[in-house]
C-alpha cells in the first residue's frame, strides 16, 4: 500500500500489466513442470520451422519470417500505388479525379480475403509481354492481392493529411506566385507527410496481421506450416502451437502499432 | 463478356446457395457488430472509472485482440477451445462434440476483435471531447454513470462515428475469413459453387461485388446516421 | 464581518499542480446575499477559486464550506453531489451540451439529476429563458446560437438547479463586444433578486456597478478585498495600484 501509493497512476497502471506478464510467465513455468513440459519441448522442436520454413533455421522458404518479407514488400507497392491513387483523387480534373475515386473506394470496401482470392484467379500463372515471361508464383500473387486494399486505405491517408493542411497555406501560397504543382511540392507535401507517417505505420501494422490470410495462396507462411504441424502433432499440443503463433504476431505489431500511436498524439498536439 | 461465363448463375441451386450465404453474413455481421459495440461502450466507461488495474486489464484485452489476425483467432476458438475440455455430449447420439459451434467461434473472436477496435474508438471519442463540458456535467451534479451515459456517451458517439463506421465495415469484411472454419456465408457457398463449377474467376468478382455493394450500402447508413445525428449548428467534423 | 453567519468560507486553502502552487492561503467569506467579484491579472488563480468551492478541484490544504457542506473533507464524486445542487456555476466557454436544445439543456439536469417532475420543470426552464429573454430560441441547438445566447442559455441551465449560489467564471471573456451587455444584464438582474454570486470578471466597470466587494488576486493570494468605491477608488495595496493603473 505504501509503495502503491508512492507509485503514479501510469506507474500502477504498468505495474499490473507487468505482474500480469510475470503471472504468464509463473504459469507457464508450473505447466511446464506439471508436465506441459513434452508440450512446451515439442514447440521448441518446431519454433525454427515455424519462424523460418526450415526444420534447421536456415535457409529461409517461409514462416513468420516469409510474413514479415511479404509485409515489406506489399507494403512498399502499396505505398507507390496508394501514393498515385491518392494524389489522382485530389485531382481537379474530373476525368481522373472519378475513376480514380470510384476505384479507391470499391478496393476499401472489399473484403482483403475475398480481394487476394480474386487477385490469385485472376492473374495468370504467367505473362508474356514483348517476348518476356514474368512468372506470377503465389506469392508475388499474394504481394499484388494485399497491396491492393493497403494501397486503397494508404491513399485515403493522403487525401486526410492534404486536406488537413489548413487552407489559408494555398492562398498564401497562391499569392506568393506559386503554381499549383509548386504548392504541392514545397508546401502541402512537406507539412502533410508528417502527418502521413502515424496512418502509415499504423496501416503497416494492419497489412502485417493480414499477411495471416496469404495462407490461402497455398505460400509456406506461418499459418500454412502450424496447419501442416497440427496434422502431425497430438491434439493436446495444438493449443501451446496456437499461443505461439499469436504471441509472435503480437510481439512484431505491437510495437509498430505503438509507435504510430504516440506519433498521432505528437502531431496531434502540433496541430493545436 | 470479356469471355467470362456466368450461365451457372441461372441454376436455382446456386442462386440458393448465394441467398443463404448472404443471410448468414448478414446475421454474422450483425450480432458481432451489435456485441462488438456492446463491448467498447462498456470498455470506454471501464476506462473512465481511472481504476488502474481495469485500465490495465482492458489495456491488455484491446492490444492482444487488435495485433493478432482475426483469422488466427477464430482458427484458435474453432479448434482448440474444444480440445481445452469445451465439448458437450450429444444427448441423440451419445458422441463428445464441440460445444462451440462454427459459427458460435467466428461471432465470439469477430465480437472480440471488434469490440477492442470500439473501446479504441470510444476511448479516443471521449478523450476529444472538451474537457469543460465535463466539468460543466460534474457541476450540475451529475454522479458517474449518469454522467457517462447522459452526457459522455451521446456526445463522445457522435465524435467518434466516423471511426466507428470504420470499425463496422471492417468487421463486416471480416466476416469473409470465417469461411475458413466452414461458417456457411457467403464466401464459403463462394468456394461451394466454385468448387462444383470451376468457374473461380466468375465467382470471385461476382462475390466481391456484392461484398462491395453491401459494405457501401453499410457505410453510406452510417453516413446517413452521421448527417441525421450531427450537432446542430456545427459543420462537419465538428 | 461574521464568518460562522457566512454561506460561503474559505480559510488558508492551498492547491498547486503539480509543483507550481497556484493558491498559496486563500481565505474569503460569502455572505447569503451577496455579490462578489474576483479581479486580477491572469494565472493569480481566480478561476481556481470558484472550482475548489463547488468541489471539482480537490484542495490540498485548508477549509472550504458551503452552507453545512466541508467541501474540503469530501473524498469522492458521491459526497459532492449535494453540495453541487447548492452551487452552480456558469462557464467561459459555455459548456452547453451539443446534442440537446436549450430548453432541453435546461431541462436535463433537475431532471436525471434531481428528480424533479418533467412538467414542472419544462415551466420553470420556459420562465428561465423568458428571463434571459430567449424564449423563442427554446428549440434552437447550441451550435445554432451566438455566443451571448448560448451563455445566457448556460445561465438558465444554472438558475434551473434552484442553486444558492452561482459561480460566474469570466463568462463574457469569450463573447463578442456586443453580446457582453446581454449577459450583463442577465447577471446584473439575479444580483438585484439578492442571489448569492462569486464572479470572477475582467469587466471593471461591471464588478463597481453590480457587486458588493470586491477581492483582488495576485499570485495566488488575495491581496486585497474592498467594497467596490473603497477598492477602485483608493486601494491600498500598490500591486492593486498597479493592476488597475493597467487596466483601466
Amino acid at each position: 500500500m505504501i509503495a502503491g501509493s508512492m507509485l503514479s497512476y501510469e506507474g500502477k497502471k504498468r505495474a499490473v500489466l507487468l505482474l500480469i506478464a510475470l503471472g504468464v510467465v509463473i504459469w507457464i513455468a508450473v505447466d511446464a513442470a506439471a508436465g506441459g513440459s513434452a508440450h512446451w519441448s515439442r514447440v521448441l522442436v518446431r519454433l525454427p520451422l515455424l519462424l523460418t520454413g526450415s526444420a534447421s533455421g536456415w535457409p529461409i522458404t517461409g514462416g513468420f519470417v516469409l510474413n514479415i518479407i511479404l509485409s515489406i514488400a506489399s507494403m512498399a507497392l502499396a505505398t507507390v500505388l496508394g501514393t498515385i491513387m491518392g494524389l489522382a483523387t485530389l485531382a481537379r480534373f474530373g476525368p481522373i479525379r472519378v475513376p480514380s475515386f470510384l476505384l479507391m473506394n470499391f478496393l476499401r470496401n472489399s473484403p482483403w480475403l475475398v480481394l487476394l482470392f480474386a487477385t490469385l484467379y485472376f492473374l495468370p500463372f504467367e505473362m508474356h509481354v514483348f517476348g518476356m515471361t514474368i512468372p506470377f508464383p503465389p506469392f508475388v500473387k499474394a504481394v499484388i492481392g494485399l497491396a491492393l486494399p493497403t494501397a486503397a486505405n494508404f491513399s485515403e491517408v493522403i487525401r486526410g493529411a492534404v486536406q488537413s493542411i489548413h487552407s489559408g497555406q494555398w492562398e498564401a501560397a497562391r499569392s506568393l506566385g506559386y503554381s499549383t504543382g509548386q504548392i504541392y511540392r514545397h508546401v502541402i507535401m512537406p507539412q502533410a507527410l508528417r502527418r502521413m507517417i502515424p496512418g502509415w505505420t499504423n496501416l503497416y501494422a494492419l497489412l502485417m496481421i493480414a499477411t495471416a490470410l496469404a495462407t490461402v495462396t497455398g505460400i509456406q507462411d506461418v499459418l500454412t506450416i502450424l496447419n501442416t504441424l497440427l496434422a502431425v502433432e497430438n491434439e493436446r499440443v495444438i493449443v501451446y502451437f496456437y499461443l505461439t503463433v499469436l504471441f509472435l504476431f503480437i510481439a512484431y505489431c505491437y510495437p509498430i502499432a505503438a509507435i504510430a500511436r504516440r506519433r498521432e498524439r505528437a502531431v496531434k498536439g502540433e496541430s493545436l | 463478356m470479356f469471355g467470362l461465363d456466368y450461365s451457372w448463375l441461372a441454376d436455382p441451386a446456386y442462386q440458393q446457395w448465394l441467398l443463404t450465404g448472404v443471410i448468414n453474413t448478414l446475421k454474422l455481421a450483425t450480432l458481432s457488430s451489435s456485441v462488438a459495440i456492446l463491448i467498447g461502450m462498456l470498455g470506454a466507461f471501464g476506462l473512465t472509472l481511472r481504476i488502474f488495474w481495469l485500465d490495465a486489464l482492458i489495456e491488455l484485452f484491446v492490444e492482444v485482440f487488435r495485433n493478432t489476425p482475426p483469422l488466427l483467432q477464430m482458427l484458435f476458438a474453432y479448434f482448440t477451445l474444444s480440445s481445452l475440455g469445451l465439448r458437450v455430449t450429444d444427448p441423440s447420439t451419445g458422441l463428445s462434440v464441440p460445444l462451440l459451434s462454427a459459427f458460435a467461434c467466428a461471432a465470439i473472436s469477430l465480437s472480440l476483435f471488434g469490440g477492442a477496435l470500439a473501446i479504441e474508438a470510444f476511448r479516443s471519442g471521449i478523450e476529444t471531447m472538451p474537457r469543460s463540458i465535463i466539468d460543466a456535467a460534474r457541476s450540475l451534479g451529475y454522479g458517474r454513470w449518469a454522467r457517462f451515459w447522459r452526457i459522455e456517451a451521446p456526445i463522445a458517439t457522435r465524435i467518434c462515428l466516423p471511426a466507428l463506421t470504420n470499425i463496422l465495415t471492417n468487421l463486416f469484411k471480416t466476416t469473409s475469413q470465417a469461411s475458413v472454419i466452414t461458417v456457411p456465408e457467403l464466401m464459403y457457398y463462394a468456394g461451394q459453387i466454385y468448387n462444383d463449377t470451376f468457374r473461380t474467376l466468375e465467382v470471385m468478382i461476382l462475390v466481391l461485388l456484392i461484398y462491395v455493394v453491401l459494405v457501401s450500402i453499410l457505410t453510406f447508413a452510417m453516413a446517413r446516421l452521421e448527417a441525421f445525428m450531427a450537432f446542430p449548428g456545427y459543420g462537419r467534423g465538428h | 464581518m461574521n464568518r460562522i453567519d457566512a454561506l460561503i468560507e474559505l480559510d488558508n486553502v492551498r492547491k498547486s499542480f503539480g509543483d507550481v502552487p497556484v493558491l498559496k492561503g486563500i481565505s474569503m467569506f460569502v455572505q447569503k446575499g451577496e455579490a462578489v467579484c474576483i479581479i486580477g491579472p491572469s494565472g493569480s488563480g481566480k478561476s481556481t477559486i470558484l472550482r475548489c468551492i463547488n468541489g471539482l478541484i480537490p484542495v490540498d490544504k485548508g477549509f472550504v464550506r458551503v452552507g453545512a457542506h466541508r467541501v474540503h473533507e469530501m473524498k469522492s464524486e458521491r459526497q459532492m453531489r449535494a453540495l453541487r445542487h447548492q452551487v452552480a456555476m456558469v462557464f467561459q466557454q459555455y459548456n452547453l451540451f451539443p446534442h440537446r436544445t436549450a430548453l432541453e439543456n435546461i431541462m436535463m439536469a433537475p431532471i436525471q439529476v434531481l428528480g424533479h417532475d418533467r412538467a414542472e420543470v419544462e415551466e420553470r426552464a420556459r420562465k428561465l429563458l423568458k428571463k434571459v429573454r430567449l424564449s423563442e430560441k427554446a428549440d434552437s441547438y447550441p451550435g445554432q446560437l451566438s455566443g451571448g445566447q448560448q451563455q445566457r442559455v448556460a445561465i438558465a441551465r444554472a438558475l434551473a438547479m434552484q442553486p444558492d449560489v452561482i459561480l460566474f467564471d469570466e463568462v463574457t471573456a469569450a463573447l463578442d463586444p456586443e453580446t457582453v451587455k446581454d449577459v450583463l444584464f442577465a447577471i446584473r438582474e439575479l444580483v438585484e433578486e439578492g442571489l448569492t454570486c462569486i464572479l470572477v470578471t475582467h469587466e471593471m466597470k461591471f464588478a463597481r456597478d453590480v457587486s458588493q466587494r470586491v477581492c483582488f488576486t495576485d499570485h495566488g493570494l488575495i491581496v486585497e478585498s474592498a467594497p467596490p468605491a473603497e477598492l477602485f477608488d483608493n486601494p491600498r495595496d500598490p500591486r492593486t495600484r498597479e493592476f488597475l493603473g493597467q487596466v483601466l
